[in-house]
């Protein structure tokens, strides 16, 4: 997965913030099975983040959302085909997000100072690692936090349309940290 | 000269001293000082008035509990009001006066309510007042009281609120907390370490002590900064706990240290609020000390013995020159060195009981010191402030003696209020005289003074264990000494004896409400109003209760308390907003094409959470010349219209069609491929909850539309009746709404534009006709078209993905430019609705409204079922006068009627008919159009309303069917 160039970056003492659109499509599978999640792990080639609030990477990082439901980063036209593959016989759905989300890159020593003040969130790399995933109200808006295996980034995932409140909330909570 | 600064000593830094007003006059103080310590230090003893009776009143403590010392600092946007003096910081420069009194604390008019004292018993607002008209006497009695006057200026300040999790939260940096802390965190715990005062320590700041060998303060510093080393564990201090909620989910205040008063713009918050979830807590909030109940016990001079001690060790401040100790137990004792220690006199120490601890007694005597045993305190002398008291030996004999300050202690009261607050239950210790904590109802334990336990050891172990601390605990040198008291609750001696210094309670109120039968400790709190003030009864609420135990002849224990409360302390609003102010305040949601809206002068407004162009004025053009511009385009050419917060929502599955039957009010099974159907959906007691157009793209999958603002909640509607109702429904739904933009082409040159754009397929009338849909390619953008018009004139609503809204956008004006294409908002967008007479749901709509209130009955008499179905049967929704959707049109002008007028039959006396939902000014017809809900208006077309409320009183309308333009408001094809 290349990085994007960044629509919008943020620097201050100890963070650095960056968004960017990433390709995302939700996968939506009625009573999914154990077979069904083999056959789409193996079609990714990864153990498929059938438990609650887990992220699997491999080619394509996939994110658990709701039972039976995961958000895949990658668009809609390169997944359809192991998808239909490995769903062959189940109802499920596929639609490319892409253009509905924003990804923020949240970084440095201070990320969790500043995610704690729009998250109820437990950040503490004790109880919230790399492999895992939440979804909480952040900055009082439906986000998806993904940490990152290097400890102190984080990935946020929020709707395209509160792009411009999230970047607005950013700045103003960023202000503390200035030197 | 009463109280003085000490020659040496004290946690103060005399080498940087700061420059202060307090009521306008300059005084000195050091680093390290409070306002009170500096003012007390400055011989400065009348520092408030009372809250009632306008009493001269001087310090009563040293810390958060002070009750009189009540003061406004800083000027202008960033005046404070109704600090505790003995919390506020010194800092150079800073500006305080006190609360409550005109002109000034030493002089104060309203002095003169003292003088009538006997007319403002308790309740007295509820009786005296109350002839000819309480309304009367209101605002003068508002004037009078009331506590400080706020800044009316926007705060220019910047607050924080974050959130926090550990695994022990500490209350209080006293020996207890202190030692818990550090247990926990050489265990590697997650710790948090909470403390009001700017310094760790606790009492070890003032109270002599030895620990692990070195002074307790010396201790406390190192212990405090250990902790704060370690890597998961936090020290706070200048912070406050002030409520305590479920699921150990505890609130801080923060006063952000160097920020504070500072001058100037400053990017660090003034204040920031804390919301922590711990897995423990352990509280260690110490104790206060409570006041005796005496005549004249609030004269400046009469303090609190251990806040004499903590002035003197502490802040190296006097109290006064020739002392008198007046106490029930022993703790007072020590006061009476202090003085002593400090150069003071004491002229006699006046102990209630008959028999105290000899020991106690020795220890003074042999410093020459007069005890008197079994005496009280009748009278206190002195204006504005103590000069001397009489006492009332055990004999009866009273003598009078000089004294200018008055050190007493009625004993200690564990700090219970965030053990209360998290749903703990008291228990009364009848042998020390105080509440402590009983049953916990919470991961919680209260350690030290605030679980009862005075002595320095005991705390240090109760600490380290709560810590989870494992061998030995910190060692105290001295062995915990036995505390003992002996409880007098008042002193029975006629004058004003305060129990409630802040809200001006005393004995006899307790007595009168006693008398009229509020024996109720709730009932004793509303009527006194005692506790009810900013200090919540800090030092009143037990002595209070004890009193009335004493007048009803019950244990303390079954009177019991009234349930402490947070905040703690007050807290400011500001902390309590944070940053979600302004644009802060609430998270709007911006259309893909956002900045394209701005390049074409939209004027935005939020509607249904989304900024959205309300119009496009042109320069100079007013709102209303716009929109009346914007709706001619469309109808005249073509408009260019952003719909795309429209909801999106795929349905797919085998069921899919069973499941929308069962959902919408009218039939969707039937629409075939590749055409669109207006749909309505009810709740389940048959009222109108969302309405769209649905187009079927598959057998098996539909793409449901809905309002704006219903987008993520009939998502969730869907999701509910799926998963809860008919989980056997082999049905997917996927919100895809903010993935797509859409926007709308319409007017008589729509098709010629979208031609003009560019389209790969045939878009003629037959090729493309009305409520049908279509994938294509729009300009190049892979696209969806739905032949569906919310405006009458031919439309086509093009969906992008949203990232492509602005290429689309482009491109639509640029091929629109030849025919007159204009962008529409909102605005223009309601009007041509409205002449359509086509209903918007929850502006023509309430909550209440049902499909045959806007005219579709006839079309749900089928046999199917559906969500809301049964309801429409109840008699309340059959009646036939109900509200129903109409059109009205004005009989005598071309003014529009006003939005929300009310409507009436000219042949009623009263009442009302029905209102005005949606109104404009028709561009094409050069008149108003209106729309309501009218009582049985569908029966009544052609009749004539009076219009009876607003600026449209008067007026006469005529009912019509709604809209002007097509018949029956069926849409009109195109």
């Amino acid at each position: 997965m290349g990085e994007s160039t960044a629509l919008w970056t943020l620097a201050a003492p100890g963070l650095a913030i960056a968004e960017r659109q990433t390709p995302a499509s939700v996968l939506r599978i009625r009573r999914p099975d154990a077979a069904v999640i083999r056959a789409l792990g193996e079609a990714f080639g990864l153990s498929w983040p059938a438990a609650p609030n887990t992220v699997a990477e491999g080619a394509v990082r996939i994110a658990w959302l709701a039972p039976g439901e995961w958000l895949l980063f990658a668009s809609a036209e390169p997944v359809g085909e192991p998808v239909a593959t490995a769903c062959e016989g189940w109802l499920h759905h596929l639609s490319d997000v892409t253009a509905g989300y924003r990804l923020w890159r949240i970084e440095g020593p201070r990320s969790r100072d500043l995610l704690a003040k729009g998250a109820a969130l437990d950040t503490h790399p004790r109880v919230f690692r790399s492999g895992q995933c939440a979804q909480t109200l952040f900055a009082k808006v439906h986000a998806l936090v993904i940490p990152d295996r290097s400890g102190d980034a984080f990935d946020l995932l929020t709707d395209v349309s509160f792009a411009g409140h999230v970047r607005a909330w950013f700045i103003d909570a960023a202000e503390e940290f200035r030197a | 000269m009463s109280g003085r600064r000490l020659p040496g000593g004290g946690r103060i830094d005399r080498n940087r001293p700061l420059n202060f007003t307090f009521e306008g006059r300059p005084y000195r103080g050091y680093v390290g000082d409070t306002l009170a310590s500096a003012l007390l230090a400055a011989g400065v003893r009348v520092v408030g008035r009372s809250f009632k009776y306008h009493r001269p009143r001087g310090l009563l403590a040293a810390g958060v509990e002070e009750a009189n010392a009540l003061v406004q600092v800083g000027e202008g946007a960033r005046a404070e009001v109704n600090l505790r003096a003995t919390e506020v910081e010194l800092h150079e420069g800073l500006t305080a006066r006190a609360v409550n009194c005109w002109p000034s604390a030493r002089f104060d008019v309203g002095a003169v309510n003292n003088l009538f004292g006997r007319l403002l018993p308790a309740g007295f607002y509820y009786k005296t007042f109350m002839w000819p008209d309480w309304r009367w006497f209101e605002p003068v009695i508002r004037r009078a009281a009331g506590l400080g006057r706020p800044s009316i200026l926007p705060d220019p300040d910047r607050y924080e609120t974050r959130h926090a999790h550990c695994d022990l939260l500490v209350v209080g940096s006293g020996p207890a907390g202190l030692a818990a802390a550090l247990a926990a965190s050489r265990r590697g715990e997650r710790v948090m370490l909470v403390e009001q005062d700017p310094l760790p320590g606790g009492s070890l700041l003032w109270r002599p002590a030895q620990i692990d060998g070195r002074s307790g303060s010396d201790w406390a510093e190192r212990a405090a900064a250990e902790i704060a080393a370690a890597p998961d564990a936090l020290v706070l201090t200048r912070t406050t706990a002030i409520g305590y909620f479920d699921h150990n989910a505890l609130a801080l205040l923060e006063r952000v240290a160097g920020a504070a008063g500072s001058p100037g713009p400053d990017h660090r918050p003034r204040q920031r609020l804390w919301s922590v979830r711990a897995r423990r807590v352990v509280l260690a909030a110490g104790a206060l000390e409570r006041p005796l109940v005496f005549p004249g016990n609030d004269r400046p001079g009469v303090m609190l013995a251990s806040a004499v001690s903590e002035y003197a060790a502490r802040w190296a401040a006097r109290a006064g020159d020739e002392a008198v100790v007046f106490t029930n137990n022993d703790s007072a004792y020590a006061a009476a060195h202090a003085l002593l220690d400090t150069g003071g006199r004491v002229a006699a120490v006046v102990d209630s009981r008959p028999a105290p601890p000899a020991r106690r007694t020795a220890s003074l005597q042999a410093r020459g010191v007069r005890t008197l045993l079994g005496a009280s305190i009748v009278a206190t002398h002195g204006r504005p402030a103590l000069t001397g008291v009489t006492i009332r030996d055990a004999e009866g004999h009273d003598h009078r003696v000089a004294a200018d300050v008055l050190a007493m202690s009625g004993g200690w009261n564990p700090t219970v209020h965030l053990f209360s607050q998290s749903g703990g239950a008291l228990v009364w210790d009848g042998e020390q005289a105080l509440f402590r904590p009983g049953r916990s109802a919470q991961a919680e334990v209260s350690v030290g003074a605030a679980a009862g336990e005075f002595g320095l050891s005991t705390a240090i172990e109760q600490g380290w264990r709560a810590g989870g601390g494992e061998g030995a605990p910190p060692l105290a040198d001295a062995a915990d000494e036995r505390w003992t008291i002996g409880p007098l609750w008042r002193v029975p001696a006629r004058g004003k004896a305060f129990v409630d210094f802040q809200n001006d309670v005393t004995a006899d109120d307790i007595a009168l409400s006693a008398r009229e039968n509020f024996v109720s400790v709730e009932h004793l709190k509303r009527y006194t109003t005692l506790g009810m003030a900013a200090d919540q009864g800090k030092t009143s609420n037990v002595n209070a209760l004890a009193i009335m135990a004493e007048l009803t002849g019950r244990p303390i224990a079954d009177v019991g308390t009234t349930r402490f409360r947070p905040p703690f302390t007050p807290a400011t609003f500001g902390a309590i907003g944070g940053r979600a102010r302004g644009e802060l305040f609430q998270p709007l949601r911006r259309l893909p094409a956002h900045d394209r809206h701005v390049q074409a002068g939209a004027a935005f407004e939020e509607y249904g959470g989304w900024l959205r162009p309300a119009h496009y004025p042109g320069a100079g053009e007013s709102a209303h010349a716009a929109e009346q511009r914007e709706a001619l385009a469309v109808r005249r050419a073509v408009g260019l219209f952003d719909g795309s917060p429209l909801g999106k929502i795929d349905v797919v599955g085998a069921d899919a069609a069973e499941f929308l039957d069962r959902i919408y009010a009218n039939t969707l099974s039937t629409l075939k491929v590749g055409r669109a159907r207006y749909g309505l959906m009810l709740n389940e007691q048959g009222a109108v909850i969302d309405d769209g157009v649905t187009v079927r793209l598959a057998a098996d999958h539909f793409l449901v539309g809905t309002t704006g603002g219903g987008a993520d909640r009939i998502a969730a509607w869907l999701e509910e009746w799926l998963q809860c109702e008919w989980p056997d429904l082999d049905v997917l739904v996927a919100p895809v709404t903010t993935a797509w933009a859409v926007l709308t082409l319409s007017g008589p040159k729509a098709r010629d534009v979208l031609d003009a754009a560019g389209v790969d397929m045939a878009i003629g009338e037959e090729d493309f006709p009305h409520m049908t849909f279509r994938e294509c390619r729009v300009a190049g953008v892979p696209a969806r078209i739905s032949r569906v018009s919310f405006t009458g004139e031919v439309s086509f609503e093009v969906s992008v993905a949203a990232d492509r809204a602005c290429e689309l956008w482009d491109r639509l004006r640029l091929a629109g430019a030849p025919f007159g294409l204009a962008p529409v908002g909102i605005e223009a967008w309601m009007l041509l609705r409205m002449e359509m007479g086509y209903l918007h749901l929850g502006a023509d709509t309430d909550g209440a409204t049902t499909p045959d209130d806007i005219g579709w009955g006839r079309v749900l008499k089928r046999r199917r079922d559906f969500v809301g179905r049964r309801s429409l049967t109840r008699p309340e929704l059959l009646r036939k006068d109900r509200l129903q959707f109409v059109g009205v049109e004005a009989v005598d002008s071309t003014v529009p009627v006003p939005v929300g007028s009310h409507l009436r039959s000219p042949g009623l006396p009263s009442g009302s008919e029905g209102y005005v939902t949606s109104s404009g000014l028709s561009p094409t017809l050069g008149r108003g159009v209106a729309l309501a809900m009218v009582r049985a208006g569908r029966s009544r077309y052609g009749e004539e309303l009076l219009v009876i409320t607003g600026e449209g009183r008067g007026r006469r309308v005529r009912v019509t069917v709604p809209g002007v333009r097509g018949p029956g408001g069926e849409p009109l094809d195109g």
